[in-house]
This record gives structure tokens, C-alpha cells and sequence, in this order.
């Protein structure tokens, strides 16, 4: 328990966690670069195309994982949030204000790449449907935290505030996720799930690695972020100055 | 329908989306490093080499 | 745990918990306007007046697409195991359109009880798989494979 909670609280300390995560961004670039190029060989190259899609199919493979992290994302976003209302911890608010635009880019993708993949499968760029409305909604609730965030002075009360967003917009990720269950749509169920996947594994194989390659870029996106809000944040503080001082990271 | 153009445009906002996402924060810390050292020289000048301004 | 925080991760539970109830009532008492389309049993059931809009979907019946022969006039069988409404459609039809495929039509119905769509979308299923394998899935018999390449419906 107690190594845990010196753990929490070692995280929590911005120099601490300046230090830790400078070294520990250029090994996610290296492990988002090597998987996203064999992913993308995989899926762009080597896999086959559908037996009824055609090459369109290919598409998949850069709008499934920025689908799945778009909700990942805003689910740590709302959990720093959290962490930001209840314990009051600065790096958990920075970490929080900093995964917005990461997710707001996975939902654009999300949202451009599908529309782009719904004309010549389904004959349209967008419908009303439950599940495409409720990932546009998704779009908005991103820009809302970053909007409300920017819209106070004081950082930290203004961290409290997106945060607040942040943990009511949660209600939307099982409207997404369900939506397609639910009520009738446009879009198809989703392949994957607990019982296994109605995607070829010569398919599948392609998709699971880009899945692992965004993790690794909202990983390293995140953490550059962070930091630079913390410097900033904390410019007047010895660390802080000692870091801009050094030069490098 | 040919699909090509689709599968392409549908990457290229990919790269465009993700690369600026990823760029826009590292130019930001260069810009904000270059200004803090340069306002830190001109401080230096004007109050000697321990200078420590509160800001 | 501290009590201060105590308190504060309750009020955060409650907000969650008080946005959900909030939530999943909305949803419950809206649940037929979110619906995107009404199936042929749906039609069948509701006796909807005649031209009034709706969106239609369901299967298109196996071996019920004709084509006129003098222009681009379709006309097809839209099921849903249970009932069925005739459709025409005077347009392009997208790639995915086949016999035996998911469709969504927006139209009215007529006084005789053709649907005239003015807009067909192809739904797509959640399988994937490359052609030889639905080719082979076909010849095993399984249902899956069903309809790899029956009927081109691109025009």
C-alpha cells in the first residue's frame, strides 16, 4: 500500500514527472513508427480485398482504431478528470486537459474517414443515424471541454471545470457503443467483441496492429502535451527554469 | 465505382489530422523555449548572472 | 480516505449516476424517433396513410429485382422474413445493392401499396472476408457465403 501510494504521489509531482516522461516519449515514437508501418503493409499491401466491399475495405483500417480510441481516449480523459476533481491532483488535471484535442483528432479521423468509406459502400456520405450522430456528439463534447477550459483565467479552476464536462459527457460512450444495437441503423454491429470476431484473420491481423500503433501515438502525443503545459504553467518555479536552462529535454 | 480516391482521401486526412496533432505541441515548446531564454538573456543583462525574476 | 475527498467522489457518483438515469430516460421515451428506418412488419402493422415519408429497410427478396427496359426504373421486393412491401425506384443504386443484401429506401407508399423510394442505401453486414473465402464458405453450403456474387447490382 504504501509503495503504491509513493508511487501516486511521486506521478504527481511535476518535476518528477517532467523528468520520467521526457525519457520515456521518443520510446513511444519508436514503438508507434514500427507498428503503424507494419500495420499499414499489412493493411494496405498484404491483406486481401472483400468479398463483397471490394478495395473500400481497406479503409477499415485507419477508421476502426481511431474509432475505438476516440472513445478510449475521452473514458481516461473523464477517469483524469476524476482524479483532478477528487484528489486535486495537477498532473492529473494537465493529463486530462491535454488527452482533449488527442481525442478530438481520433473522432475527426473517425468522422472524415467513415463519411469517406460510407459513399461507396452504402451509397452516402453521412445519415442521421443513431451511432454516426452520437460519435459527431462526441466530436462536440471534446471541443466543450477544450472550449470550457480555455474560457477561464486560472488554470486550475478551469481544469476543475472541463473536468466536470468531461465526467457527464461520459454518458455518451455506451450511446455510442450500444447505439448500433439498440436502434436501427445504417451503420452495421460491430465484428468484434467478447465472443470472438466476424472479421477474416488475414483482415483481422492488419486492424489489431493499428489498434496497438494508436495506442503508442495518443501515448506520445499526451505526454508532449502534458509536458508543455507544465512548463509553462510552472516557468516562475526553480525546476522549471532549470529544465528550460538545460536546453534539451 | 472505382474506390481508389476514397481509400486515399480517407489516409491523407489521416496523416494530415495525425501529423499536426502530433507537430503543433513540439513547435509550441520550441517557440516558448526560444522566448523564455531570450527574455532570460536580457534579464540577465540587467540584474547579473543569478538573476531570478518572479513571474 | 480523507473525508473531503470522500464527499467529493460521492458528488461525483451521484452526477454521473443522475446524467445516466437522465440520460436513459430521454432515450427510452424517444426510442421510436431514433429509430433510423421501420421494417415491412412495422409497415404492415402501422397502416401508415399513403404519402406520407418514411424510410423503409429490410432484405431485398431473392429473385425479386427487374429491371424496365427502357430506362433505369427498378423495381424489387423489400422482406423482412415476416412481410413484405413491393418498391420501385427510378435512380442509381449503389455498388452494394444485390439480391439478398440489406437496403434502406426513403420514400412514400402509393394508394397501391407500392413504396416509391427516392433514395436506396446499401447496408452492409459486419462480416469480412476475402472472395475466396466467401467462395468456399458457398460451396460447403454455409449461409454465410450466400451471396458473394449473385446478381451485379451496379449499374
Amino acid at each position: 500500500m504504501s509503495r503504491l501510494k509513493r508511487l501516486f504521489h511521486q506521478f504527481g509531482s511535476p518535476p518528477w514527472f517532467y523528468r520520467f516522461s521526457g525519457k520515456l516519449v521518443p520510446w513511444l515514437w519508436v514503438a508507434f513508427a514500427l507498428l503503424a508501418a507494419w500495420g499499414l503493409y499489412r493493411g494496405l499491401v498484404v491483406a486481401p480485398a472483400d468479398y463483397q466491399q471490394g478495395e473500400s475495405v481497406r479503409i477499415m483500417y485507419i477508421h476502426v482504431p481511431s474509432a475505438w480510441m476516440s472513445w478510449m481516449v475521452y473514458a481516461v480523459m473523464a477517469g483524469f478528470g476524476i482524479c483532478a476533481l477528487v484528489w486535486r491532483v495537477r498532473v492529473a488535471e494537465i493529463l486530462m486537459i491535454s488527452s482533449a484535442p488527442v481525442g478530438a483528432a481520433f473522432t475527426l479521423v473517425t468522422l472524415v474517414s467513415g463519411s469517406l468509406w460510407g459513399r461507396p459502400t452504402w451509397g452516402t456520405y453521412w445519415v442521421w443515424d443513431a451511432r454516426l450522430t452520437s460519435e459527431l456528439v462526441l466530436l462536440f463534447l471534446y471541443l466543450g471541454v477544450i472550449g470550457l477550459y480555455n474560457a477561464f483565467d486560472e488554470p486550475r479552476k478551469a481544469a476543475r471545470a472541463a473536468s466536470l464536462l468531461a465526467i457527464v459527457g461520459l454518458v455518451n460512450l455506451p450511446i455510442i457503443h450500444y447505439s448500433v444495437n439498440w436502434w436501427n441503423t445504417l451503420h452495421q454491429p460491430a465484428s468484434i467483441g467478447l465472443d470472438g470476431s466476424s472479421i477474416h484473420p488475414s483482415m483481422l491481423w492488419p486492424l489489431l496492429i493499428m489498434a496497438a500503433a494508436t495506442k503508442f501515438y495518443y501515448g506520445a502525443c499526451l505526454l508532449t502535451r502534458a509536458r508543455n503545459r507544465l512548463l509553462e504553467q510552472d516557468r516562475g518555479k526553480r525546476w522549471a527554469r532549470e529544465a528550460l536552462a538545460e536546453g534539451g529535454r | 465505382m472505382n474506390h481508389a480516391p476514397f481509400i486515399w482521401s480517407a489516409y491523407a486526412v489521416a496523416v494530415i489530422v495525425y501529423a499536426w496533432t502530433a507537430l503543433a505541441p513540439v513547435w509550441r515548446a520550441r517557440r516558448f523555449r526560444a522566448a523564455w531564454q531570450a527574455r532570460e538573456k536580457v534579464m540577465g543583462r540587467s540584474r547579473g548572472p543569478t538573476g531570478t525574476s518572479e513571474n | 480516505m480523507h473525508p473531503v475527498r470522500k464527499r467529493r467522489l460521492i458528488g461525483v457518483i451521484v452526477i454521473v449516476v443522475g446524467v445516466g438515469i437522465a440520460a436513459a430516460i430521454t432515450m427510452w421515451s424517444l426510442s421510436q424517433n431514433m429509430l433510423y428506418f421501420i421494417t415491412p412488419s412495422d409497415v404492415q402493422a402501422q397502416e401508415l396513410p399513403p404519402g406520407r415519408a418514411f424510410r423503409l429497410g429490410g432484405l431485398v427478396e431473392d429473385g425479386s429485382v427487374s429491371r424496365a427496359d427502357d430506362g433505369l426504373q427498378v423495381t424489387f421486393t423489400i422482406t423482412d422474413g415476416a412481410a413484405m412491401v413491393p418498391v420501385r425506384f427510378d435512380g442509381i443504386l449503389p455498388d452494394l445493392f444485390r439480391e439478398g443484401q440489406g437496403v434502406i429506401t426513403r420514400g412514400a407508399l402509393g394508394a397501391d401499396g407500392v413504396f416509391t423510394a427516392t433514395e436506396v442505401l446499401a447496408k452492409h453486414d459486419e462480416n469480412y472476408m476475402p472472395p475466396e473465402v466467401a467462395e468456399a464458405l458457398r460451396e460447403a453450403g454455409h449461409p454465410m457465403g450466400g451471396t458473394a456474387d449473385e446478381g451485379d447490382g451496379s449499374d
